[in-house]
């Protein structure tokens, strides 16, 4: 392979103009904008997004009954705390803890279950912690405000990286 | 490692180098996040009352109502498994939840919602919603 050593590309017929190879490799080039931090994308419409704010960063199918993750995205771990409750953390942490996220469990009919909020939010759940850049615990509950262990608990987080 | 600064790139699709499947962008701080696993790979609204219908939706390619608040919603591209996040919610008329089927029912080319109110009975709900992130085939 000939190497080019230049500090300019000038096109021929039109100075600004050059073409290259329909496949031309530049290396293993991770996406980085002039701003590091900020890159944008058209959407649907004529109206920009930003790539950084709409993506997820953290995801997880958690199966509290055997205590398993089923899949997940930035998270190192998930532990069971107790009844209901269990406790996640990231991989890459948050650059505050005002994340937001929501969640999900499995329609269970044993359980009468109704919702999975932030533990945090809870002060009568022992070791549970609240919400923080390292990631939080999650309550699951039933129609009585009773802690059970969901086989499908599932939560997406939204928000700045570390 | 290889550099571009540009200020605009201008392309149909974004495909891997060293790895196609595996694009990394630099977060909003120092750490960096993986493009494909942030992206959600499916997301719905539909009427789910009398007339149950579509209303926006990314990757769906059917919508079946299997009964009182019980929708399937299926994909265009399929999951690679069926361990995917899949959270869903609806409007809170009447304290109406939305959860997911039981786990037998979301495959790699479908998921299964399942509303109810306070009660809990299974109802109808007029706004319900379903997202989808995890990993395509």
């Amino acid at each position: 392979m000939s190497t080019i050593v230049t500090d300019t590309l000038q096109g021929k017929t039109s100075a600004t103009s050059i073409t290259l190879p329909t496949t031309t490799n530049i290396g293993s080039t991770p996406l980085v904008s002039a701003s590091a931090n900020s890159m944008t994308i058209r959407g649907e419409g004529s109206a920009v997004t930003n790539i950084q704010q709409g993506l997820c960063k953290a995801w997880s199918m958690y199966n509290h009954s055997t205590e398993a993750t089923l899949d997940s995205f930035n998270q190192s771990s998930a532990t069971d705390t107790s009844t209901g409750v269990f406790t996640w953390a990231t991989t890459n942490n948050f650059a505050s803890v005002n994340w937001v996220a929501s969640s999900n469990l499995h329609a269970d009919n044993a359980n009468n279950d109704v919702s999975m909020v932030h533990s945090g939010t809870r002060s009568t759940n022992g070791a549970a912690t609240d919400k923080a850049t390292t990631g939080s615990s999650w309550y699951a509950k039933n129609s009585s405000n009773s802690g059970f262990d969901s086989k499908l608990a599932g939560y997406m987080a939204f928000g700045d990286l570390a | 490692m290889s550099t571009v600064n540009a200020t605009n790139i201008v392309t149909d699709a974004l495909v891997g180098n060293a790895s196609a499947n595996a694009i990394t962008v630099r977060g909003e701080g120092s750490a960096t996040t993986s493009l494909q696993q942030g992206l959600a790979k499916f997301w719905s609204n539909w009427d789910g009352e009398s007339t149950v219908a579509t209303r926006d939706s990314f990757n769906q390619s059917g919508l079946t109502d299997n009964g009182t608040g019980d929708y399937t919603t299926a994909f265009t591209n399929n999951m690679s498994n069926n361990d995917y996040a899949h959270l869903c919610t609806c409007d809170s008329a009447n304290g109406h939840i939305m959860e997911i089927e039981r786990e037998a029912y979301n495959t790699t080319s479908q998921c299964r919602s399942y509303a109810f109110d306070v009660n809990p009975s299974v109802t109808d709900v007029d706004v319900a919603v379903a997202s989808v992130l995890g990993d395509l085939a």
